[in-house]
């Protein structure tokens, strides 16, 4: 009778049975919006920090939420922090509490290490795995995951638990973090190997260019080295188009104003030659008098016409060089700060700007001497490894040469250095 | 009526007595321990309500802080930050408690004039006011469904100067507290 039942009613069964499977994912619905709602941290704001031996690098740490989060670790030999407000938010059962701890008086760390998922702060582009000697940074907002120091003062602390979410707000998550969060976690290693010995730059305020340069280096697909070098074709194809413009719309008057001078001056011309064919040697005077009068203002107008677009030409040509000056020298300074240890991803670097800009590899450096030697050599060098001297006497255009030496170079494993046998 | 009994119930004189010889010779042989020696075991001091702790300088190892939610004199649930240090010296402790009685204000205060000697001092505060210094000190958090648990700051020592703490409850394993004195006295409160 009962089986019957359960056989007539068999579809009402199924479906209910669907509905008890569906129950059972809520757990996991649960578990997986409080992981991305709760990213957890403790928020450390600081009207100023002055450090000695800075350095930032990429890791992953615990937070409350998670046991592994990509974070940007910034450790100091020596800060002074001046005007430290640290806030811990907890959500718990009665509503918001929070710990809340400021320090009124400056606040001396030594050995200090922080990791943190999200920056903000006034001051220089933080590259990786690069020791700035004095660094300060003004209006400092982090949130940190853990902080640690050897020895800490905190002179006039004030050490609070409150109801309520203490009155901050967090900082928005890093680009580089949050692309390296949504990497599987072999990918986000790799990944952060490669930022950091590259020394890329990591946290760029007030440099829109530099943000957009550090999401091309975070992008997994794209090579590293490209985003760095993109920018600054994006940058300098901005400004020359500006350029270009520019010369447009200042050459255009200045034809405009030349045809408009010149117009009268032929119907002058053409009035006062007619009477010479007549009257020659009466005539002769007042035409170079009109000729003379009338080719005057053409010059001047010419003159300031041409004075007025150099003018114009000259700021805007100004920032292209600067911007790419710039962009050499990082690319310089990254070469100097390696210490004689080229990185796959450096030298990739360099010989995309070689080819970029139609130079020998030691060219790239030129205001440096002892770079430029380097360069020389370790391009020798490597020639010599890959068997492309010019030993057999059939030798390769330098393009080439550069072309080889990216085929090999790119096939070594990213992060190590190019070293010769 | 008739079924009636009528029970008297008597104090057994010599039983009360006898209790209550022991009862205070007990305490006052706790109290004179306490006087010779100094020391006191296992001692809470809780329920009161909201009270002060203010010291000179505090020397402390072992420093461990958490969050929790406890009782206070005006809410059953209140935000607070569990201090505990193993082992502590206090200069110029002062501990006081403000009633107001009538119209006025009584200030109930402890204070001890020699350095005080603590192990297992678990206190329990909604603000620390107090110029800082840490060794090894570590804020950090970890991946916990308990919210006390998530965060939690470390330190291998601690020292606290001209430090005022507003307390509610105060707990320590041993404390030696030599020159202590208890005083009551009326103060101008605004």
């Amino acid at each position: 009778m009962k089986f019957s039942w359960l056989v007539r009613h068999k579809l009402f069964l199924f479906g209910l049975s669907i509905q008890l499977a569906a129950l059972s994912f809520f757990p996991f619905i649960q578990k997986a919006d409080a992981a991305t709602d709760d990213s957890g941290g403790f928020i450390i704001q600081a009207d100023r920090v002055v450090g000695e031996n800075m350095k930032a690098t990429i890791g992953a740490g615990e937070t409350s939420g998670t046991n592994a989060k990509p974070m940007l670790r910034i450790t100091y030999g020596s800060a002074q922090i001046y005007g430290m407000r640290l806030t811990k938010q907890f959500q718990t059962p009665g509503g918001t509490v929070s710990i809340t701890m400021k320090a009124s008086g400056p606040v001396h760390m030594k050995g200090m290490q922080v990791d943190t998922s999200a920056i903000s702060f006034k001051g220089a582009c933080v590259h990786a795995a690069k020791v700035v000697p004095n660094a300060a940074l003004e209006g400092v907002t982090m949130v940190a995951h853990s902080m640690n120091a050897a020895s800490s003062s905190l002179d006039q602390l004030q050490l609070q638990t409150v109801n309520g979410d203490g009155g901050v707000q967090k900082p928005g998550t890093l680009k580089i973090l949050q692309d390296l969060g949504s990497m599987p976690f072999e990918q986000m290693k790799k990944e952060i190997e490669k930022i950091t010995s590259g020394q890329l730059p990591l946290t760029c305020e007030g440099a829109p260019e530099e943000e957009g340069e550090l999401a091309e280096v975070t992008d997994p697909v794209e090579d590293a080295l490209e985003g760095v070098s993109d920018p600054v074709d994006e940058l300098a194809g901005g400004v020359t188009d500006q350029l270009e413009d520019t010369i447009g719309k200042v050459t255009d008057p200045l034809e405009d104003t030349i045809g408009k001078i010149t117009d009268p001056l032929e119907g002058t011309i053409g009035k006062v030659t007619d009477p010479i064919q007549d009257t020659v040697d009466k005539v002769t005077g007042p035409v170079k008098d009109t000729v003379g009068k009338a080719a005057e203002p053409v010059k001047e107008t010419v003159k300031k016409t041409a004075d007025t677009a150099k003018n114009v030409t000259e700021p805007v040509v100004e920032p292209v060089t600067k911007t790419l000056d710039q962009a050499d020298k990082t690319s310089c300074e990254k070469l100097a700060a390696a210490n004689g240890k080229i990185t796959k991803e450096l030298a990739l670097e360099l010989i995309d700007k070689a080819l970029e800009q139609n130079k020998l590899l030691e060219e790239l450096c030129p205001t440096d001497t002892t770079l430029t030697q380097y360069l020389e050599k370790w391009t020798k060098d490597l020639l010599d490894s890959l068997g492309l001297l010019s030993l057999a006497g059939i030798k390769l255009s330098e393009e080439e040469q550069l072309k080889k030496m990216r085929e090999a170079i790119a096939k070594e494993p990213d992060g190590s250095v190019i070293k010769f046998e | 009526m008739n079924g009636a009994v009528v029970m008297e119930s008597k104090t057994n004189k010599k039983v009360f007595w006898g209790a209550l010889a022991s009862g205070l010779l007990a305490l006052g042989l706790l109290l004179v321990s306490f006087g010779l020696s100094g020391v006191a075991y296992a001692v809470p001091i809780a329920g009161v309500g909201d009270f002060y702790v203010e010291f000179d300088k505090l020397e402390g190892q072992g420093y461990k802080f958490y969050p929790k939610l406890g009782e206070t004199s005006s809410s059953d649930a209140a935000p607070q930050g569990t201090n505990l240090i193993e082992s502590l010296t206090i200069d110029n402790l002062q501990l006081y408690k403000d009633f107001q009685v009538g119209g006025e204000w009584i200030r109930v205060k402890i204070q001890a004039s020699k350095p005080v000697q603590i192990s297992g001092l678990q206190h329990d505060a909604g603000l620390i006011e107090a110029n800082a210094k840490f060794q090894n000190l570590l804020l950090e958090e970890n991946n916990s469904t308990d919210w006390t648990k998530q965060f939690q700051q470390t330190s291998s020592t601690i020292t606290l100067e001209n430090a005022k703490l507003k307390t509610h409850y105060l707990f320590q394993e041993t404390i030696n507290m030599n020159g202590m004195k208890l005083t009551v006295e009326k103060i101008d409160k605004k």
